[in-house]
């Protein structure tokens, strides 16, 4: 049953209802700005991955193309046994081809990694600079896919025109 | 400006009930008040006449004088004639007759608890008149001006008998009679009274509303006037008495407060839900656009994958196969870099994580020169350059050390 309320009553409903609409309100409007912060940057960052991401695709034929190049290029492994002689004696042909004294080669076996088959070869040298640049030099071209995984160069103390190095290099093969 | 006019919506007492009328136009007759209330339509101002049963009507001879005076003087004999506090009486009051010593006014008073009933119903429907003023005083603005006229009609269950000069009440007696029996029984004495009460009796003619038919006999036996039947009578604007109580008065305004409030807190929470409605819309574009740009990233994903896929394999093989990263090359870049003949390197590490290289100079100087060269060179720029400062050697030539990561 209803009765009017007395004006204390209604003053007292009014600063009820005013404190329930402020606090709703500032609800409201907390809530509204944090989703609202939390989707412009969703959007920024989403924009900015387009971005980035259309600038990479505008390269995807260069990509193409050099996916082409290793699938065509990238040598095969036919023998594993004979891999690692092979390496050795191109090695052998250029050190003697620029006089670059080869010691103590050793070959190791062949290392299956992610994206190629590693067949590794160290050996140390001694010659002056200018050979050993050469020898570097036609040591690494792009179609042989040798890669020096370390290498250790040294000014022989005794005589300064000598350089003494230790290589490891590796000719990577595609992967099986 | 053009201002609107709002129209003006009358209830008036009639025999079979209560007539709403809107300006001149009668729309409705309803037998109660309650449901005449509820007949008006929405908005507009609001009339109301009172029938004259719950009034106490008074024909006054004062001393002539200016009208303030007469009110004062007519309040003053409310008070002494009428068993209630100033406050609580509703009265009003017309001139009319004015003569050198003398002024004659009709005056119409009421207890504000007298209105209670009438006040009631206005209460409950929540509307309040902007005027109240008796009913004769309507039927006297509705008869010929300059005469002197007898008017006898009902209202509701009352008969009323009332002299008008000249458009104004000049006498009124709501009779006990309701019939035409009992009319000519009381009749003869009511004239008797308005003849001590020095009112006019020379009537140019008498006015009979069609509830009081069958007492022309009586009345022409007292009157030579003709009689006549007393047309519909439609609201009227120069009744010249407000009776509208103090009570009603406040609550009328207090209504119009509330509508007003009502309109602002209507257009409070227009304008709320117009932000919240506006918020969320925003909200929600924000979040399609949001969805959009995800769903465009996802559909590239692929793609995307493919892509790098092809960037990881490439640059995995890239100590092989990019002649950048190749030993001569770094070789060339750090030689390029050497400021004189004098400094040369003694020692040069390569390892996929860093290279180092160490050398001698005649100066630190020229090994800091050298240093300095190395990281302006926009072909190392890749690098990670770093050098620990030059140790001096016994020879006095400045060693050096440079570490880079690429």
């Amino acid at each position: 049953m209803s009765r009017t309320l007395s004006s204390r009553e209604k003053i007292l409903a009014v600063i009820v209802a005013g404190i329930v609409l402020l606090g709703g309100t500032y609800m409201l409007i907390d809530s509204y700005t944090s989703k609202r912060s939390a989707l412009t940057s969703r959007v920024a960052s989403g924009k900015k991955q387009l971005r980035s991401l259309h600038e990479m695709l505008g390269q995807s034929a260069l990509w193409e193309q050099r996916e082409q190049w290793l699938q065509a290029k990238q040598p095969h492994m036919e023998n594993a046994d004979t891999a690692g002689v092979q390496l050795h004696d191109g090695v052998r042909e250029l050190a003697r081809r620029y006089a670059v004294l080869l010691e103590n080669p050793t070959i190791r076996t062949p290392e299956h990694r992610s994206e190629c088959i590693a067949v590794a070869l160290e050996f140390e040298t001694k010659s002056p600079w200018s050979p050993l640049v050469e020898f570097l030099e036609a040591l690494q071209t792009p179609e042989q896919f040798v890669a020096i995984e370390s290498v250790n160069l040294k000014i022989d103390p005794a005589d300064a025109t000598q350089v003494h190095g230790r290589f490891k290099i590796a000719r990577w093969y595609a992967p099986k | 400006m053009k201002r609107t006019i709002d129209a003006l919506y009358s209830i008036l007492p009639q025999a079979e009930g209560w007539a709403v009328w809107s300006e001149s136009q009668r729309l409705h007759i309803a037998p109660t008040l309650t449901e005449a209330v509820a007949l008006l339509p929405l908005g507009g101002r609001l009339q109301f006449a009172l029938p004259c049963h719950p009034l106490i009507l008074e024909r006054l001879r004062l001393p002539a004088t200016e009208r303030d005076e007469l009110a004062g003087m007519v309040q003053l004999q409310w008070e002494k004639a009428l068993p209630f506090a100033p406050e609580e009486i509703a009265g009003d009051f017309v001139v009319v007759a004015t003569g050198e010593t003398e002024t004659v006014v009709w005056s119409a008073a009421a207890a504000q608890n007298s209105l209670q009933e009438f006040g009631d119903v206005w209460s409950k429907a929540n509307r309040w008149p902007e005027r109240v003023e008796p009913y004769i005083c309507h039927i006297a603005a509705a008869c010929p001006i300059g005469e002197t006229v007898l008017v006898i009609y009902a209202e509701q269950e009352h008969w009323v008998v009332a002299i008008v000069e000249d458009r104004r009440p000049s006498w009124v007696h709501v009779m006990s009679a309701s019939d035409a029996e009992g009319f000519a029984a009381e009749f003869p004495s009511l004239m008797l009274t308005v003849g001590l009460d020095r009112v006019p009796t020379d009537f140019r003619r008498v006015l009979l509303s069609a509830e009081v038919l069958g007492c022309e006999e009586t009345l022409r036996s007292a009157s030579q006037a003709p009689v006549e039947a007393l047309p519909l009578v439609a609201p009227s604007a120069e009744a010249g008495i407000n009776l509208l109580p103090t009570y009603w008065r406040a609550s009328a305004r207090h209504h119009r407060q509330g509508e007003v409030w009502k309109k602002r807190a209507i257009f409070a929470a227009a304008v709320y839900l117009f932000f919240m409605i506006a918020g969320a819309t925003d909200l929600f574009l924000l979040q399609r656009q949001a969805s959009s740009v995800e769903k465009e990233l996802s559909a590239q994903r692929p793609t995307l994958a493919l892509l790098q896929s092809r960037q990881a394999r490439f640059n995995a093989l890239s100590a092989a196969i990019d002649a950048r990263r190749y030993t001569v090359e770094l070789l060339y870049l750090l030689n390029r870099c050497l400021p004189e003949d004098t400094v040369r390197f003694t020692e040069f590490d390569q390892m996929p994580q860093q290279w180092r290289i160490v050398g001698e100079a005649p100066s630190a100087t020229l090994a800091i020169e050298y240093l300095s060269r190395l990281k302006r060179d926009p072909d190392l720029s890749g690098n990670e350059i770093s050098a620990d400062p030059p140790r001096l050697l016994a020879n006095e030539r400045a060693q050096f050390q440079v570490i880079g990561k690429p």
